[in-house]
């Protein structure tokens, strides 16, 4: 069997190069970044040798045989011999790696060069779109955004002189360290459903006399905030719930009194922690945060600033998301173009498209970014109800046991230990107040709904491993991996995806290995059958006809892969996603009948 | 005697599966174009399956011709024997068997009427060459359908990519010949096959017409049938079987090629210059194999008999 490998390595070998000088005589090149030539020289003749791979090997295979059975010194004199037999232990052996080696051809090296070629011939866009956005935000003075930019830049093209200059001109404004130490878990502020009280076990006593200590403490804010959370935690009608309405009362009094400072930036400092807090009780949560977020500005250190800086953000962020968190270089360089439907208990149906999606690094894909995201809602019968469009959203998984049972049922979806997306819509800047990015709606004609009215968020009724497994989904099947084929195939249609297309690349998917195993196996039938005679040595001249073979070969393969798929389609029409097994089962019974063919050869 | 036999079953075994596996191959192509992605398929037109299996018998007739080769390679016998079976087999498939295939062919095909191509399903993401269209709610009876456009290439001008669409007409026609165009997507014929579709019409309607226009253009036209029978006349070309199997195929391909050159008219090589009439170049293409079988014959041992140890 050695010569079987060593042909196909040879042949191989000189099939890579053949594609190669094919590669290299044909048109000019697309438009590339330089140093990239070579690479994508080599990508493209090995992504034209995978194609032609398995005529290939088919070739090399009968010509070994050919050579092989000449050579064999007991013939078979009747059929099922035990010469045969052994023979075909070797010949199953080849088989299986020949049909591995393609399947891995097809599921692993085909998917990862196509998408590094692609990668190839974007990039010099994306280069330029990233040093337009650098530059720009550089002329804002946006360095910490122009360095990512730059960085992003940097990593498509590593040579490049523009992202030197653009890094040397941020760092001269901005020390890099301390962009680098930032982390991003600092911008990204996780929703979770605990609340953000300290003492989170703590009950409505306990909160009481914490209050108490505080009032005669004479901290008037915060004996008032915790009197606040025991009169929320005590049981309606309780002697707490009495004592925490007049202690924060008593609190809420003393706190509008006028109190004597030893200084006017004492006063002032007071007076406007005081407004900022009201404005938190209040419900003003954008107003009270930017207020605080003022105040910790000018003095850091101030526990009370600290404390209800943290309060008024875990409010700020469960309403919206802060610019700064958006990865813009990923998302400026993600096209992913996804769109689904996803269908609430009543019927209506919410079609949603997203451009691009990126997410942060490190924490994991509950939260993902999306661009340029578009919803519209149908009803039942499919006629327009209302469509929304924002540049920037914020995806997040949220549990579904969280919401209450109308927003359950609502969503239609039984299982409490789902998790669904909960899409963030309104967008506001972490430190000033300039302007918080809502989306902008369209009502169908004949409803009275506003745009003020909606909230600014939206929940999907799917689940959010479905939402993530949609990102991946591609209108050609053949590039997803197998692993999320399977796991796509029965949800396609209930989010607008054609079952049978792709219940159809699974079968072929599947088909593809069993399919070459019988063929190798064949190859050695076709090898017996035509061996070369016993005192026939191999002709050189016969080199020349090899590459015919190889085409006639290739020509009948595609015929029986386009047939295969025609047959597919009439057996998922019949059996469904039976049609799997079906089809296993018929290849077995087919390769089996192979190798009784085989063992059955005589002279 | 036996070669005879045997080479008339291989004959019609060959004329049988190939009708059977066209046939197939055939309806579940007209299977494919008729389904719709979420909807049962609607039942095939009455005298398809008919037309299709006599097509797929005049068609495995002709190319009965490689497999009858390859048979008397892997088993030589005498050679007159050989020669005299081929004759015979000849005349049955060019003056019996193809002539009333594709009378009755055509004759079925009148009565096959084109079903009007269906209306695509609603709530499905069908891309389109430059966007994806979406149904939302589909309305037959003005072919009029709601939903929205993704413009994937910034045609549209719009911002966030999406166009509402409400009423707009459905273009049937956008999937042909398929009935949908996700089934198109997947089932469109490698880039290899599909230039060579239209030249297979081509020759299929000059052989309407030969059979239509009598006898004499008909005999005319089978001379490709003498041309086919002469590629016997390579089968000893190499000493190595397997090559002679394949210069036999390369040889009926070269022949196929050669008449559909000829009845498509290439534009500016051969057919523009001398115009021969196409009995007087098949008789010219078969008499030069049949000089290399018989040299062959005369000058050379059969390889092919070698193995017969």
């Amino acid at each position: 069997m050695k010569r079987v490998f060593i042909f196909s390595l040879i042949y191989c070998l000189l099939v890579y190069i053949f594609c190669l000088c094919f590669v290299i005589f044909q048109e000019a090149l697309p438009n590339l970044l330089p140093g990239m030539f070579l690479a994508y020289r080599l990508q493209t003749a090995l992504l034209l040798f995978c194609s032609l791979l398995p005529s290939v090997l088919v070739t090399a295979y009968i010509i070994a045989y050919s050579t092989i059975f000449n050579k064999i010194e007991k013939k078979p004199l009747l059929r099922f011999s035990s010469i045969m037999m052994k023979y075909f232990k070797k010949i199953a052996i080849a088989a299986i790696l020949g049909s591995a080696f393609i399947t891995i051809t097809n599921e692993i090296f085909i998917p990862v060069l196509n998408s590094s070629i692609d990668k190839m011939e974007k990039a010099p866009a994306l280069y330029a779109e990233y040093i337009k956005a650098a530059n720009n935000n550089l002329n804002k003075k946006s360095y910490d955004i122009a360095l990512q930019y730059a960085e992003a830049a940097q990593k498509l093209y590593p040579k490049s002189e523009q992202t030197q200059i653009i890094k040397e001109n941020c760092e001269v404004f901005f020390d890099t360290k301390s962009v680098s130490n930032t982390s991003n878990d600092d911008k990204t502020f996780i929703y979770t459903e605990e609340s953000y009280i300290p003492e989170n076990n703590a009950t409505s006593f306990d909160f009481l006399q914490r209050a108490m200590v505080l009032f005669l403490q004479e901290e008037w804010i915060n004996a008032h905030y915790y009197s606040m959370l025991a009169l929320s935690a005590a049981e309606p009608g309780s002697a707490n719930e009495t004592d925490a309405k007049i202690l924060a009362a008593d609190s809420w009094n003393k706190l509008s009194e006028a109190k004597v400072y030893h200084n006017v930036e004492e006063e002032i400092l007071y007076k406007r922690k005081t407004d900022a807090y009201k404005m938190l009780i209040a419900g003003d949560i954008i107003g009270s945060y930017y207020a605080f977020t003022e105040l910790i500005n000018k003095s850091p250190s101030d526990p009370d600033i600290i404390r209800y800086h943290n309060i008024a953000a875990h409010e700020m962020a469960k309403q919206y998301f802060f610019f700064d968190e958006l990865p813009e270089s990923g998302l400026l360089g993600s096209n992913d173009n996804i769109c689904f439907y996803t269908t609430n208990a009543n019927g209506s149906f919410y079609v949603v498209y997203i451009k691009g999606t990126a997410s942060v690094q490190g924490t994991g894909k509950k939260i993902q970014y999306l661009k340029d995201l578009s919803v519209y809602k149908y009803t039942r019968n499919g006629t327009f109800e209302m469509s929304f469009y924002v540049p920037y959203a914020k995806a997040v998984s949220h549990s579904l046991s969280s919401f209450d049972e109308n927003t359950r049922n609502y969503l239609g979806l039984k299982d409490k230990d789902v998790s669904v997306p909960l899409i963030m819509l309104e967008a506001a800047d972490r430190n000033t107040k300039t302007y918080i990015n809502k989306p902008v709606y369209t009502f169908e004609k004949n409803t009275d709904k506003t745009a003020e009215q909606m909230p600014g968020f939206i929940v999907l009724p799917m689940d959010y491993e479905d939402f993530l497994l949609i990102s991946s989904v591609s209108f050609n099947p053949e590039n997803m991996t197998l692993f999320d084929l399977f796991k796509f195939v029965n949800k396609a249609q209930q989010y607008g995806y054609s079952k049978e297309v792709y219940i159809q690349t699974l079968c072929s998917r599947i088909e593809t290995p069993l399919l070459y195993l019988v063929v190798f196996i064949l190859s050695a039938v076709l090898g017996w059958n035509y061996r070369l005679m016993s005192k026939t040595r191999f002709r050189l001249s016969w080199f020349l006809y090899i590459p015919v073979i190889t085409a006639i070969f290739y020509c009948i393969l595609i015929s029986i892969t386009y047939l295969l798929k025609l047959i597919n389609f009439g057996l998922i029409e019949i059996l469904g996603i039976y049609s799997i097994p079906a089809i296993i089962v018929c290849f077995i019974l087919i390769l089996i009948y192979v190798s009784i063919l085989f063992v059955s050869r005589k002279v | 005697m036996k070669t005879f036999f045997s080479l008339l079953g291989v004959f019609i075994g060959v004329c049988l599966c190939g009708a059977f596996i066209g046939f197939c191959t055939s309806y579940l192509y007209t299977h494919a174009t008729l389904l719709i992605a979420g909807q049962p398929v609607s039942a095939v037109s009455d005298g398809t399956p008919l037309f299709c299996f006599l097509v797929s018998l005049a068609a495995s007739a002709v190319f009965s011709y490689i497999f009858l080769v390859n048979y008397t390679i892997r088993y030589p016998k005498n050679i007159f024997a050989h020669v005299f079976s081929f004759i015979f087999i000849t005349l049955i498939a060019w003056l019996i068997v193809i002539p009333f295939c594709v009378k009755h062919a055509d004759k079925t095909a009148s009565r096959i009427i084109e079903k009007e191509t269906s209306i695509p399903s609603k709530k499905y993401f069908r891309p389109d060459t430059d966007g994806i269209f979406f149904y939302s709610a589909i309305y037959p009876e003005t072919n009029t359908a709601d939903g929205v456009y993704i413009d994937l290439n910034g045609f549209t001008n719009s911002k966030s990519g999406v166009l509402r669409i409400e009423q707009a007409p459905i273009n049937k026609n956008v999937a042909k010949p398929f009935s949908d165009l996700l089934i198109k997507n997947t089932l469109t014929p490698p880039a290899i096959v599909e230039p060579l579709i239209p030249l297979l019409q081509i020759i299929a309607n000059n052989t309407l017409t030969a059979i239509k226009g009598g006898w004499k253009s008909w005999l005319a036209f089978s001379s490709i049938g003498l041309a086919f029978m002469s590629i016997l006349g390579l089968r000893r070309l190499f000493r190595w079987r397997f090559l002679n199997s394949v210069v036999a195929l390369i040889g009926f391909l070269l022949i196929l090629g050669i008449n559909i050159v000829y009845f498509a008219g290439w534009d500016g090589l051969i057919t523009t210059g001398v115009l021969i009439p196409s009995w007087l170049m098949n008789c010219i293409i078969s008499c030069f194999f049949f000089l290399i079988g018989i040299l062959l014959a005369i000058f050379r041992p059969d390889p092919n008999t070698e193995n017969n140890e």
